[in-house]
């Protein structure tokens, strides 16, 4: 630029500086997410560290060996309550219902029925007694309502939604019995409890055996997690505290530097009045932190362990062996078959993750330190995102990672045939009134703010896609009925309808460049309109329309309002082993644990700069996407 | 198209197929028209109801002219619902002594209007665009007169511009928010002097101190013009191009000089075209709600904005955080799914969309008449 100091110089200067404002940004921008950002690794490896220090490492791997396990007893449980609906349903609730008209009759009707029953003889007196004793049980009984005895119900058996009138009509038919009885349950109402255990019994051996063998390991996780979290919790502590009295005694120097230019004995007054407040929170804060002796806190961990192998040992036995016996038992109910088949599968992977983590904690020492390429490592491909709750933080970016992926994927699923079907049919074959018309109606549709699609997905399209994906003709389709109100198929939908304008208006921009001679060649050949669209024109654009479909990707991972709002926020891996039903789940994702988490989130805490590791991210990929497209954009032009 | 007619010739397979993919196309094309239509009608249909009324005036008026309130709903012995602000219900409530309340429901940010939030998110705007309008046209004036098209440093600036356009507006909230909310700089007297400060030295009887401008109207205006501005110098700088090059050659001839001939040879002509670069730059900040929402807006504010001014002066006035159209929508939206809120959360995004999409509207006709009238 020159140092020109005459006015033209002056004008120059200014609107360059002007110009040279977007590099600054951007590299601002690179910077201080960067810098941001980068304090999180020592940060997170000191929990890393403080957690394996404490023994809270090895209860993890405890945790996932059980996990393991609940999954197996999660789908046993489901296979035992639908194999009873399907064998038992009505009968049970029979039961429940009958026991409160039993309790019934013993709270109110108890004088009545005694009034009944001390009358002796076989008089016609007894019979009309009996007919007005039938009366009265049977209207008392009827006076507490279907409501009141689903009420009842449904704590026992979740499933159930109504009680027949037949239910009700048998269960005041045994009640009546009862009472005339003496007070005697009828044999039926004790035949179905007998039935039940009788014909279920193999299952809930079944579940039995598998409970009292994994007894073991849980009691040995709770003794490692109590003894880990308390010294864990102390660490936690003292390294906040350490962090705060850092911070201070920074503040002190600055204070006490100023004291020496100071004149005035009345500010220096105030400003010693300061100092010494610096200096009795640093001594405060001195006096919090506990020092714990890490090497003999751990020692009942280490005792604790010693046994674990025997422990695994006998669940390995057992586990494998119960789930052979469920061979042998015969399903009425498909879903039972289902949930059967399932834990079948379930086996061989619980039994891997029983070898996994036996030897990971066989190997496991506390003394191992923690490197930052470790620290690096967890959160890039760490598994698990949990913050806010009072044990160890984490930050393992897959979760997110996949929920955004997995989400834009879904997008373009839908946006990139719709928008590139749009852009050929409007760039070829419609008339110029309607491509007048329809060209600024899309462009219209990119302005809709994404907050409004979001609530418009909460109130209006996430009622309707359930709905629709319980209605019988679409029952085929894997994953339907979805269960979940927001999930992934939602986001995506709502979020294809973002990208379908963006996407539309870069490829009909390509479809455009393509010299007309093409056009013109091939339908002097002969081609019809359509095969010319297709084969000649569209592959001459293919750059083009791939820059378009990058560039409405982009758009779609780097949104926020919408996964915000509909994509159901839960922060743990899609489970991809459900197939195409992955979809009816609810994830998390990177833009939305952003705006979600930055509210707890103080300056300079471990989980404010855990928001700017995964912004970092979240620019990487769109710088990345921006230099492919351009790359390619330019590439065409030339 | 007689069909009876015995010499028509058959369909062949061929053009059968043909007419099938060819009316796939079509069907794709209307499945997205058909979409925004369907949004629309739906949002029109539910959100006017709150806008007007059945009595004169017609139109709502409290709806604009309040800001959101807690709403109560309950109903008493005979059944009779109710459904008033927070503020009304307790008025209410020891007026009418002598009904029950039964049911009694409280439902945050449902009541009252939108004028609170108009009103910020009009004040984001405006202070964004200032900002934005200022940097951007400069920046497209240097990028469009002084430099040549193949100047390198250009073409870096150009690239970053393209780089900028395409960040995702949560990492421009992160971004705004880590810097304006807690690193500017801010004067303060020693009381207000934070622990959390960067660095701060004494001046003019206080202190400078980096310790950021919390959430404030400032720092979300100034995350907004960031973002905004590759929008508007991409827009600029193509209007400015388009001036005919002939308009400065001739005013060059007449002997002005470069900024001369700026001003009186290319700006004015390309005045519709900044013009249109505003419209899109402001329709395309009304609508961000990531970034507004980490840097400058609050769910519940007792005041409205200009209030302020008086009691706090300027600096009071652009410190202070305000409410905002999307971020009360996002607020809405969180709450969980009852008839009573669903007035209110159709009202907003009504009010909201007629906003955005006013602004979408007349950026699109005014790029249209310019296309069509500017030919030299």
């Amino acid at each position: 630029m020159g140092l020109n100091f005459n006015s033209a110089g002056i004008v120059k200067g200014f609107f360059g500086g002007n110009a040279y404002l977007a590099i600054v940004f951007l590299l601002f921008i690179c910077l201080f997410l960067f810098k941001s950002g980068i304090g999180f690794i020592p940060a997170y490896k000191n929990e890393l560290s403080n957690a394996r220090k404490a023994g809270l490492e090895v209860s993890n791997m405890i945790d996932y060996e059980l996990k393991g396990y609940y999954a197996i007893s999660a789908k046993l449980n489901q296979a035992f309550t639908s194999e009873k609906r399907e064998r038992f349903g009505e009968k049970e609730i029979l039961k429940y219902v009958y026991e409160e008209f039993e309790g019934l009759l013993d709270d109110e009707l108890e004088d009545n029925i005694d009034g009944y029953l001390d009358i002796d003889e076989d008089t016609t007196e007894k019979a009309e007694a009996k007919t007005t004793l039938l009366a009265e049980i049977d209207s008392a009984c009827r006076g507490l309502g279907e409501k009141f005895l689903l009420s009842k119900v449904t704590p026992r058996i979740p499933s159930t939604t109504s009680i027949s009138d037949d239910t009700i009509d048998s269960a005041i038919e045994y009640a009546q019995q009862y009472a005339l009885n003496d007070y005697e349950t009828p044999e039926e109402i004790d035949q179905i409890l007998t039935d039940i255990a009788d014909q279920m019994g193999a299952l809930g051996v079944i579940n039995k055996d598998l409970k009292k063998s994994s007894a073991g390991l849980e009691k040995l996780h709770k003794t490692v997690e109590t003894s880990a979290r308390k010294t864990y919790d102390i660490l936690k502590n003292n390294y906040k505290l350490r962090n705060s009295i850092q911070k201070l005694k920074e503040g002190l120097v600055k204070q006490s530097g100023k004291l020496d230019n100071l004149t005035d004995s009345e500010k220096i007054a105030t400003q010693e009045t300061l100092i010494s407040e610096i200096q009795t929170k640093i001594d405060e804060a001195k006096s919090k932190i506990v020092e714990v002796d890490t090497e003999e806190a751990i020692i009942p961990i280490y005792a604790a362990l010693e046994g674990h192998p025997a422990i695994i040992e006998k669940l390995r036995a057992v586990v494998p062996k119960n789930i052979e016996k469920l061979k042998d038992i015969d399903f009425i109910s498909p879903e039972a078959k289902e949930y059967a088949a399932a834990i079948e599968e379930l086996l061989p992977q619980y039994l891997e993750i029983l070898d996994e983590q036996e030897t990971s904690i066989s190997n496991w020492t506390h003394e191992t330190k923690v490197s930052y390429f470790a620290a690096i490592k967890a959160f890039f491909f760490g598994l698990d995102w949990k913050t806010g709750s009072n044990r160890q933080s984490l930050y393992g970016l897959i979760p997110l990672l996949s929920g955004s992926l997995l989400i834009s994927l879904v997008a373009m699923c839908f946006a990139v045939p719709l928008a590139i079907g749009t852009a050929i049919y409007v760039n070829q074959f419609a008339s110029k009134r309607e491509a007048g018309i329809l060209k600024p109606a899309i462009e219209f549709i990119q302005a809709i703010p994404s907050v409004v699609l979001g609530l418009f997905g909460i109130l209006v399209v996430g009622g309707l896609l359930k709905d629709w994906s319980a209605s019988p003709l679409l029952s085929w389709l894997p994953g339907f009925p979805i269960n979940d109100r927001l999930n992934v198929l939602l986001a995506g939908i709502l979020l294809a309808f973002m990208a379908s304008p963006t996407i539309f208006t870069l490829a009909e921009d390509a479809l455009n460049n393509v010299p007309k001679a093409f056009k013109e060649a091939s339908l002097a050949m002969g081609a019809t309109r359509l095969q010319t669209s297709l084969k000649v024109i569209l592959p001459a654009a293919l750059s083009g329309i791939i820059a378009a479909i990058m560039l409405g990707f982009g758009r779609v991972i780097g949104e926020t309002m919408v996964v915000l709002l509909v994509a159901g926020n839960k922060a743990k891996i899609p489970n991809f082993s459900e197939g195409i039903a992955v979809l009816g789940q609810p994830v998390h994702t990177m833009t939305g644990i952003i705006a979600q988490e930055y509210g707890e989130a103080s300056p300079g805490s471990t989980i404010y700069q855990s928001l700017f590791m995964v912004g970092l991210v979240l620019f990487t990929i769109s710088l990345i996407i921006n230099t492919i497209c351009q790359r390619i954009l330019a590439r065409q032009q030339r | 198209m007689n069909a009876s007619n015995p010499f028509a010739k058959k369909k062949s397979l061929f053009e059968v197929k043909e007419r099938i993919q060819l009316n796939l196309l079509r069907l794709a094309c209307y499945t997205i028209i058909g979409c925004a239509i369907f949004i629309f009608s739906d949002i029109v249909v539910k959100g006017a109801p709150t806008f007007f009324k059945a009595e004169a005036p017609f139109v709502n008026t409290e709806f604009f002219t309040k800001s959101p309130e807690i709403l109560s709903v309950w109903h008493d012995q005979d059944g009779v619902k109710y459904s008033m602000t927070k503020s009304d219900a307790d008025v209410w409530q020891t007026e009418n002594p002598d009904l029950q309340v039964i049911d009694l429901h409280d439902y945050a940010a449902s009541g009252g209007g939108i004028l609170g939030p108009l009103l910020g998110t009009g004040l984001l705007v405006v202070c964004c665009m200032i900002l934005a309008l200022f940097i951007g046209v400069s920046a497209a004036i240097y990028l469009s007169e002084y430099c040549g098209k193949h100047d390198k440093l250009m073409n870096l600036v150009r690239l970053s511009i393209l780089n900028l356009a395409g960040v995702p507006s949560i990492v421009f909230a992160l971004f705004g928010w880590g810097i304006f909310c807690h690193m500017a700089p801010i004067h303060v007297s020693v009381s207000e002097l934070s622990d959390t400060t960067l660095w701060a030295f004494p001046f003019a009887g206080g202190y400078i101190s980096f310790q950021g401008w919390d959430t404030s109207l400032l720092a979300g205006a100034c995350t907004l013009a960031i973002m905004v501005i590759p929008v508007i110098i991409t827009a600029c700088e193509e209007s400015l191009q388009a001036v005919p090059k002939g308009f400065r050659e001739a005013s060059y001839a007449l002997g002005a000089t470069q900024w001369q001939t700026i001003r009186k040879a290319v700006l004015p002509f390309a005045v519709p075209g900044v013009l249109t670069a505003t419209v899109l730059g402001i329709t395309r900040v009304a609508g961000e709600t990531a970034p507004i929402m980490l840097t400058a807006t609050v769910t519940e504010k007792g005041n409205l904005p200009f209030n302020t001014i008086v009691d706090e002066g300027v600096w009071g006035f652009f410190s202070q955080s305000v409410q905002a159209l999307p971020f009360h929508i996002y607020t809405l939206s969180k709450l969980p799914a009852s008839e009573n809120v669903k007035p209110m959360q159709y009202g907003s995004i009504f009010a909201f969309l007629l906003l955005v999409m006013g602004f979408a509207l007349i950026s699109i006709l005014l790029r249209n008449r310019i296309r069509k009238k500017l030919k030299w």
